[in-house]
C-alpha cells in the first residue's frame, strides 16, 4: 500500500500536534532542594498573649452573698471571667523551610538577553528563568494528629496549626547560581495547650517544579 | 509517493517521540519531597482571678420566746431575794444555738485559675495575714478560722490543680471554705476586716 505525500502529511501530522498538544515545551529543569529538617520558632512571648508578667491576679468585681447560721455551700454567682488574657492566636511570618538552587543556564531561554522589547530591569543581564512551583504542606503532630503540634511529653496538650504559603522569592546566589526559597506563615491556636515548653510538629512538603 | 511501511515508520517514530517526551515531561516536572521538624516554644504563666470584695449576709435569726417555766423567790422585808433564777448553764435551746459551735461558711466559685505550667498544674494556697482573722465592729467581733481552698474533692491549706490553658472556658474554678465563731458577736451590722490571701503558682 502506497500514500501520497497528502495523506502521509495527514497521518503524521495529527500525530505531532497530538504530542505537541500533550507535552508542551519541553524545559529540562536542573537544581536542588535543600529542606531545613529542624526549625525552632523564637519563643511565644507573654505580651503576645496580653501579660506583662508570668504571674497575674485578676479582682473580680465585689459580690454579695446570702449565708445561713448553719453555715454549709453559699451559693455565689458564677465567675464572670473578663476577656484579659484570653489570646489564642499565635502567628510567626516567614518561616523559611527550603530552597531550591538552579542553574538558570540550564534552564528554560538561557542565552541571556531579554527577549521583550520594553526597558525594564531585566534588559540589564539579571534577568534568569525562575520554575513554577506546586507546593503542598502538610502539619503532622508527633502523634500523626493533622494541623497541630503536640507538647514533648504530653499528646493531649496540643496546638493548632495552619500554614499559609508565602510568594516563592528568587535571588542571584552568586553569577551562576539562583536561589527560590519557600517560606510560610505559621498561625497557630493555643486554646487547647495545658502545658509550658516545647511543642513539636512535622512539616512534610512536596514541591513539583515545571 | 511513500509506502505502507514508510508510513507505518514514521508512525512507530511519532510514538517514540510522545513517549520519549513524556519521559522529558517527567524531568521537567520533577517532584521533591521534604520534612521539617518545627519546634514552638509556650511559656510558663498563671492568671488568679478572685474577688476583691464579698459580703456575707447573714439571715436574721427568727424571734423566739421561750418560757423557761416557774421560778419561786424567796424574799425578805428588806428586799433581798433567794431562788433559782435564770442562767446561762439552765436556758433552754433555741431554735439556733452556736454555742460551743462555729458555722463553717463553703464559698464555692470564688477563684479560678488558667495558664501554662510544664506538667500542667498548679498548686493553689490560702493564708489569712496578721490580724485578718477577726471581723469587727466596734468592740463586737466574728472570728474567721481554718481558711482553706477547696477544688473538687480537694480541701487543704495548699492543694494542686490541673491547669487547662489559656481559654476561659477552660479555666480550674475553686472555693474557700472557712469557720466563723459568734461567740463574741454582740452587734448587729456590717462586721468588717477580715481578709485571706489566695496564692496560685506554676509547681
Amino acid at each position: 500500500m502506497t500514500f501520497t505525500p497528502v495523506k502521509s502529511i495527514i497521518i503524521v501530522l495529527p500525530l505531532l500536534v497530538l504530542c505537541t498538544a500533550l507535552y508542551g515545551p519541553i524545559e529540562v529543569f536542573a537544581g536542588r532542594f535543600y529542606f531545613y529538617k529542624k526549625r525552632t520558632l523564637p519563643k511565644v512571648q507573654l505580651s503576645e498573649i496580653g501579660l506583662s508578667r508570668s504571674g497575674v491576679s485578676e479582682p473580680l468585681s465585689p459580690i454579695d452573698v446570702d449565708a445561713t447560721w448553719e453555715g454549709g455551700t453559699v451559693s455565689t454567682p458564677g465567675l464572670q471571667l473578663g476577656d484579659n488574657y484570653n489570646t489564642a492566636e499565635i502567628t510567626r511570618k516567614n518561616v523559611l523551610l527550603w530552597y531550591h538552587e538552579y542553574n538558570p543556564n540550564n534552564f528554560g531561554d538561557d542565552d541571556g538577553d531579554d527577549d521583550d522589547d520594553d526597558d525594564d530591569d531585566d534588559d540589564n543581564g539579571n534577568s534568569y528563568a525562575t520554575p513554577a512551583y506546586h507546593v503542598q504542606y502538610r502539619i503532622l503532630s508527633k502523634s500523626g494528629v493533622e494541623n497541630a503540634f503536640s507538647h514533648k511529653s504530653d499528646n493531649s496538650s496540643v496546638i493548632l496549626a495552619n500554614i499559609t504559603q508565602r510568594p516563592i522569592e528568587c535571588k542571584k546566589k552568586n553569577k551562576n547560581n539562583i536561589r527560590c526559597y519557600g517560606r510560610v506563615d505559621l498561625d497557630f491556636d493555643i486554646s487547647q495547650a495545658k502545658k509550658s515548653g516545647k511543642y513539636y510538629g512535622t512539616i512534610e512538603i512536596t514541591i513539583i517544579t515545571y | 509517493m511513500l509506502s505502507y511501511k514508510s508510513i507505518t515508520k514514521i508512525a512507530v517514530y511519532a510514538l517514540l517521540a510522545i513517549l520519549s517526551a513524556g519521559t522529558a515531561f517527567a524531568e521537567s516536572g520533577q517532584s521533591s519531597k521534604g520534612t521539617a521538624k518545627v519546634t514552638a516554644n509556650i511559656p510558663e504563666f498563671i492568671v488568679l482571678h478572685y474577688y476583691s470584695t464579698l459580703t456575707l449576709n447573714f439571715e436574721t435569726p427568727t424571734s423566739e420566746a421561750l418560757g423557761e417555766g416557774e421560778s419561786v423567790f424567796s424574799v425578805s422585808w428588806e428586799g433581798k431575794a433567794e431562788g433559782e433564777g435564770l442562767s446561762t448553764t439552765s436556758l433552754m435551746d433555741a431554735a439556733l444555738e452556736l454555742d460551743g459551735t462555729k458555722t463553717t461558711v463553703n464559698l464555692s466559685n470564688v477563684w479560678a485559675v488558667r495558664g501554662f505550667s510544664k506538667d500542667g498544674t498548679a498548686s493553689v494556697s490560702v493564708v489569712v495575714p496578721s490580724g485578718g482573722d477577726v471581723l469587727k465592729n466596734g468592740a463586737s467581733t466574728i472570728g474567721m478560722s481554718n481558711v482553706k481552698v477547696t477544688h473538687g474533692s480537694s480541701t487543704d491549706d495548699e492543694i494542686e490543680i490541673n491547669l487547662g490553658g489559656i481559654a476561659k472556658g477552660s479555666a480550674t474554678i475553686g472555693g474557700i471554705v472557712m469557720d466563723l465563731d459568734f461567740s463574741n458577736t454582740n452587734r448587729s451590722g456590717s462586721h468588717t476586716g477580715g481578709q485571706y490571701t489566695i496564692t496560685a503558682s506554676t509547681i
